[in-house]
């Protein structure tokens, strides 16, 4: 069936398409629309699982973490601040091998407020253990939740599926809802007693156990546990991959974990990720019209992070644009990190990049300035410049800030 | 690809309008992007939302800078200068307005189509609960028309479907407005320098005065709730300054006034009316008089009124005739003026000190009197005819009716006004025992009364009326009752018996009707019902009528009374006006002071050659009060709306319950001997405290709740701080501020209530 909705809209019907047995979720701008239509799924009587209100997002994690303790596959969603103050939980969700789904809609931390679109929020927690995606599209978002289920099953991990608040959360398009017998065929119902391989504690017993917590220090097996942990991330690359196959097969769409749009010969490349893509598919294809070599490269997996694949579609280029809606103050923007990172091979050269950070704070990624980039790279040289700030409307060089104009009303 | 920007404010519908649109593109088989862009929730006003169409996927996810139309919800956006930074060449620009195309400018090559989206929407009842119509759905009908890509059929799908209240009414409207558009000009494919308009109500907030109920209802149009303000502020001089300004007689008034201001207090519905006439007193009471300012005019207009006759109504219009810059002359056939409240209101209802005070103060403002001066026998009619430009008869009705029955003429049998006017001048009129007071209007309770204060053991009265029909003040029946009056009703009388030359009976019939089903006085009467009461006294209160005798020959007709035109106070005779009770139609104090005021106006019009009648709406409000105040500022009529606020305009939400304050009174035992004053009034903290019970129907009282409750931070205090205005660029037309107002001060534009 097919609708015009919008991106939290998609990632309601996601949830709905998986039947998990419990949802709880506190509203956040910009996606409170997601809690909200599930709840007009349950007054509808399509939605049979529980759906849980609860005070905050503390709450709201640790009720989900509760009940996939129990053996039940959960359901959750929220945003930056609601995202931040789980971020003790996360940690815990992760380090309790929960297959946990949060959706996350991205948008900037406060301080100041903003409640519009930047994707540091979720990138700064990517050493929680969690596995995380970006998507491109309201179809992407609908299609990653249903893989996200079955990938986070079958690996035991909780998954974090991120779209971009305004630009996917608020923007209506034409999604096909998937055929719910088809979506049962591909993710089978949860049970937990045949998911794989645990280590080092025993949940879902036949009785409920006296405590549930699993305990490092005791045994010294916390190193133990993290290096499984790790260990499960890297298997979920394959499975990851596996899952998206099988997704292919049954529903005809597929998604990469990363993709390359036109960029067989090109001489820039620009990279990006979530709602951007689409805007860069389309700053490429007019470039390449005019004449320009231009290629896109979409991230899609950031956790575990692609490094086989992003060496395999970046090494060797003549010029990087990584174009991201993130920083880390004090270093740059996070994705520019990681590439380097994964670029970092003993015996090549690093390809040169260039960092570019735009859209913090929700300013538009549009396609002019994604041309403006892929034209900067085009005609400097490499810059010894941790950060190309992209669209910046206005620059304030604060040791010249004069503390004597503070005014107090 | 064809992309919409909808500019909008908040509240209007612009995200709605855009879901809706992308599901209209998709079902007429297109691909099709919205989104909206808002600002922090509540933000000024302004949301902008945007439409893709397209036949490929659309994959850009950034906003839409220029587009191919630009919809405008609201006119007031279209008088940003950088609109054309959001416009393509040769795109569509469409305004829900009233005005005309090419009221606007907007970018050169820019087509302009407005169309009158609220019209439609009135019209088929699409408001929000406020009265503010809905337009969202209507432009989308416009739309629809203006881009070829799109189908009727399929936004009459996606209204079905997009889940909104009255599908129906939002599929008639754009349907209305789809037919307009495309049966303009354009779509007709004609001409492009044509532009289309159809006629937006103007439908922002504003603050209007209105009227409230108990000034509506009082005779002289008092502004009765600014008194209440100012005396809720403790600022006594101020209220009084405020009364005179239509009633020289506050402290004759606010002791011996009907108050029909009282049962029209819209808080009577709530718990209890606020007590105006008690409020009146105090503001009298309590004035500190050595502040008072006497106004004295210039004479600058210089021409010569008689008035004839200086009671309340007499006095009233010297009062204000004299503050018009005219010169005045009374002519008063008694030694004191002051009318009926001077001579025949008793001193235990209004002492001859507040009177005198009173009337005092107006003379003082430069009118010239001669009292003990009876027209028809000093000085004729004829003579003051010839020598000033216009005259106000004002005579009252002194003239005691008679029962014609046998033994009227016994000693000891007295007229009503003559024993009440022996008793104001000073005398004590001989009066015995036993005093039968015949009549049911308030001469006859005030004669009661007063036959009780001479001492009088044993004091009846009795009359035609059944007890719910007598015509006397339901106050001054209850006093007489507690002060120990037997009240005989539905009995006439049939004669007087007499022992000697004195009066020692009176034989009652039984009355079984006063009316006859006209309503008119016909009484009929049981004779076989009949009883005699023992009285050494009587006194007879059957009624007043005017002495005319001074007018004969002057061809003004006159029956009992004068014909007097209601509204201008005019009689046959250009030049000679007529009021109080000399008209038959004005029996009150107030009315009688409400009659002078309309004949000073109504005078000085005359005397510049105009008429009262012909003057818009005499500067005054229903039924029949005219506004002083009003006339000698010169306010226009436009500055007020006379619209009387109801009860139902209030929002109660905000105020508390709180009951009346007594006022207090001598104790009965005491009252009863003497002739001193039996109301006390209220204490100053009793009237600030009942003052502040007024609701202020109507009337902005800066109590801020509009200020607090706007969403949009679009009220602010005006320049000066004396009352708070609309920003209408920042104002949505939620309608919060008309919702929250509690005494709707605050209305809707156009003829929104």
């Amino acid at each position: 069936m097919i609708k015009v909705i919008t991106g939290n809209e998609a990632a309601a019907y996601g949830a709905l398409l998986c039947k998990p047995e419990v949802v709880c979720a506190y509203p956040i701008t910009p996606q409170s629309r997601i809690p909200e239509q599930i709840a007009e799924f349950v007054a509808q009587g399509l939605f049979k699982g529980k759906f849980v209100n609860v005070e905050s997002e503390v709450a709201a994690l640790g009720y989900v973490i509760g009940a996939s303790a129990g053996g039940v596959r959960v359901f959750t969603a929220t945003s930056s601040q609601g995202l931040a103050v789980m971020h003790e939980q996360l940690h815990w969700a992760a380090g309790a091998r929960l297959p946990i789904v949060l959706v996350n809609v991205n948008r900037p931390l406060a301080a100041p407020w903003e409640l519009t679109s930047e994707q540091t929020d979720s990138l700064s927690q990517r050493d929680t253990g969690w596995l995380q995606f970006y998507c491109e599209s309201n179809q992407e978002v609908l299609d990653t939740i249903i893989q996200a289920y079955k990938l986070a099953e079958t690996v035991g991990l909780p998954v974090m599926v991120c779209l971009d608040g305004v630009y996917l959360s608020y923007v209506a398009e034409t999604v096909e809802i998937r055929d719910q017998e088809a979506v049962d065929h591909f993710l089978p119902p949860y049970h937990p007693e045949v998911s794989s391989q645990r280590y080092s504690y025993k949940i879902f017993m036949k009785e409920a156990p006296a405590m549930f917590g699993p305990q490092g220090y005791v045994r010294r097996s916390y190193m133990a546990d993290r290096y499984e942990l790790h260990r499960l991330h890297q298997m979920s690359f394959e499975l990851a991959e596996r899952i998206n196959g099988e997704f292919e097969q049954m529903f005809g769409t597929g998604y990469p974990l990363v993709e390359e749009y036109r960029a067989d010969d090109a001489d820039v490349v620009a990279v990006t990720s979530g709602s951007a893509v689409g805007t860069a598919r389309f700053v490429v294809d007019r470039m390449r019209e005019e004449g320009y070599k231009i290629g896109l490269i979409k991230i899609k997996m950031f956790r575990p992070f692609p490094k086989h694949l992003i060496r395999k579609t970046l090494s060797g280029r003549k010029k990087i644009a990584i174009i991201e809606r993130d920083l880390s103050p004090g270093q740059c923007g996070i994705l520019h990190q990681e590439i380097r990172w994964a670029l970092n091979v003993p015996g090549q050269t690093t390809p040169p990049t260039y960092g570019f950070v735009a859209g913090l704070g929700g300013e538009d990624i549009t396609p002019e300035l994604i041309k403006k980039a892929i034209e900067f790279t085009m005609k400097n040289d490499p810059v010894d410049q941790d950060i190309i700030w992209l669209g910046l409307v206005e620059k304030r060089q604060y040791d010249e800030y004069d503390r004597k104009t503070l005014q107090i009303r | 690809m064809y992309e919409i920007i909808i500019l909008g404010k908040g509240g209007q519908g612009a995200v709605l309008a855009a879901t809706l649109l992308a599901n209209t593109a998709a079902k007429s088989g297109c691909q099709a992007q919205a989104f909206a862009s808002y600002g922090a929730e509540r933000r000024g006003g302004r949301v902008e939302s945007y439409i893709r169409i397209a036949d490929e996927k659309i994959l850009l996810h950034s906003r839409v800078y220029r587009a191919d139309l630009l919809v405008l919800l609201d006119e007031s956006l279209a008088a940003d200068p950088q609109l054309s930074t959001r416009l393509k060449k040769g795109s569509l620009v469409l305004i829900n307005t009233r005005k005309h195309a090419e009221e606007f400018s907007i970018q050169a090559d820019s087509l302009i189509v407005t169309l009158d989206a609220s019209r439609i929407a009135l019209e088929k009842g699409l408001v929000l609960p406020s009265g503010i119509p809905i337009i969202n759905t209507t432009i989308l009908g416009a739309v629809v028309a203006l881009v070829p890509l799109l189908k009727l059929a399929c936004l009459e799908m996606a209204l079905k479907e997009g889940k909104i209240p009255a599908p129906e009414k939002n599929i008639e409207v754009a349907r209305e407005a789809y037919r307009l558009i495309k049966e303009s000009p354009i779509a007709a494919g004609e001409t492009i320098a044509e532009t289309v308009s159809f006629p937006l109500l103007e439908d922002y907030p504003e603050y209007r005065l209105k009227l409230p109920p108990c000034t509506a209802a009082c005779p002289a149009g008092e502004d009765i709730e600014r008194t209440a303000y100012y005396i809720q502020n403790r600022q006594f001089e101020e209220a009084l300054r405020n009364i005179r300004e239509e009633n020289p007689f506050p402290g004759i008034c606010g002791r011996v006034c009907y108050h029909p201001c009282q049962a029209k207090c819209n808080r009577h519905n709530f718990d209890e009316g606020i007590q105006i006439r008690l409020l009146e007193r105090a503001a009298f009471d309590y004035a500190e008089k050595s502040s008072e300012d006497k106004s004295a005019p210039g004479l600058s207009r210089g021409k010569n009124v008689a008035i004839i006759g200086a009671g309340p109504a007499g006095l009233t219009c010297a009062y204000y005739l004299t503050l018009s810059g005219h010169r005045v002359t009374l002519f008063e056939s008694a030694s004191e003026p002051g009318g009926i409240p001077r001579w025949c209101i008793p001193a235990f209802r209004l002492p001859s000190t507040t009177v005198r005070e009173e009337v005092r103060r107006v003379l003082e403002s430069g009118i010239d009197i001669k009292t003990s001066t009876f027209v028809g026998r000093n000085i004729s009619f004829e003579e003051i005819r010839a020598n000033y430009q216009a005259i106000f008869i004002a005579t009252g009705a002194h003239v005691s009716l008679k029962l014609g029955v046998a033994g009227e003429e016994l000693e000891g049998v007295w007229s009503g006004l003559e024993f009440l006017k022996q008793l104001k001048s000073g005398r004590k009129p001989a009066i015995r025992d036993r005093v039968v007071v015949v009549g049911g209007g308030n001469v006859a309770v005030d004669a009661a009364l007063s036959a009780i204060r001479l001492g009088a053991r044993d004091v009846t009265i009795v009359c035609l009326e059944k007890r719910g029909e007598m015509p006397a003040y339901a106050e001054g029946i209850a006093q007489a009752e507690e002060e120990g009056v037997r009240v005989l009703p539905s009995r006439g009388t049939k004669m007087f018996i007499g022992s000697g030359k004195r009066v020692s009976g009176i034989e009652l019939i039984t009355c079984t009707s006063v009316y006859d089903h006209e309503g008119k006085f016909n009484p009929v009467f049981d004779e076989k019902d009949t009883q005699v009461l023992p009285a050494d006294t009587v006194i007879v209160a059957i009624g007043q009528v005017p002495d005319l005798t001074f007018l004969s020959g002057t061809g003004l007709k006159a029956g009992r009374t004068l014909e007097v035109n209601r509204w201008t106070m005019e009689t046959a005779i250009p030049g000679v006006f007529a009021g109080g009770d000399v008209s038959g139609f004005s029996h009150s104090v107030v009315e009688a002071i409400a009659d002078g005021k309309k004949a000073a106006i109504s005078i000085d019009l005359y005397l510049k050659g105009e008429r009262l009648a012909q003057t818009k709406s005499c500067f005054g409000h229903e039924p029949l009060s005219v506004s002083a105040k009003r006339y000698l500022s010169g306010i226009q009529e436009d500055e007020y709306r006379d619209e009387v606020v109801e009860f139902g305009d209030l929002t109660l939400a905000y105020f508390d319950h709180r009951p009346g304050e007594k006022s207090s009174r001598l104790r009965l035992d005491i009252h009863r001997q003497g002739f001193q004053e039996v109301e006390s009034g209220f204490s100053r903290e009793q009237a600030v405290s009942e003052a502040a019970r007024c609701f202020h129907c109507g009337r902005c009282t800066l109590c801020e709740n509009c200020y607090i409750f706007c969403p949009d931070l679009a009220i602010k205090l005006k320049e000066g701080g004396n009352g708070f205005m609309i920003v209408r660029q920042q104002c949505k037309v939620c309608g919060i501020c008309i919702n929250e107002c509690p005494r709707a001060a605050i209305s809707q534009g156009g003829k929104g209530r």
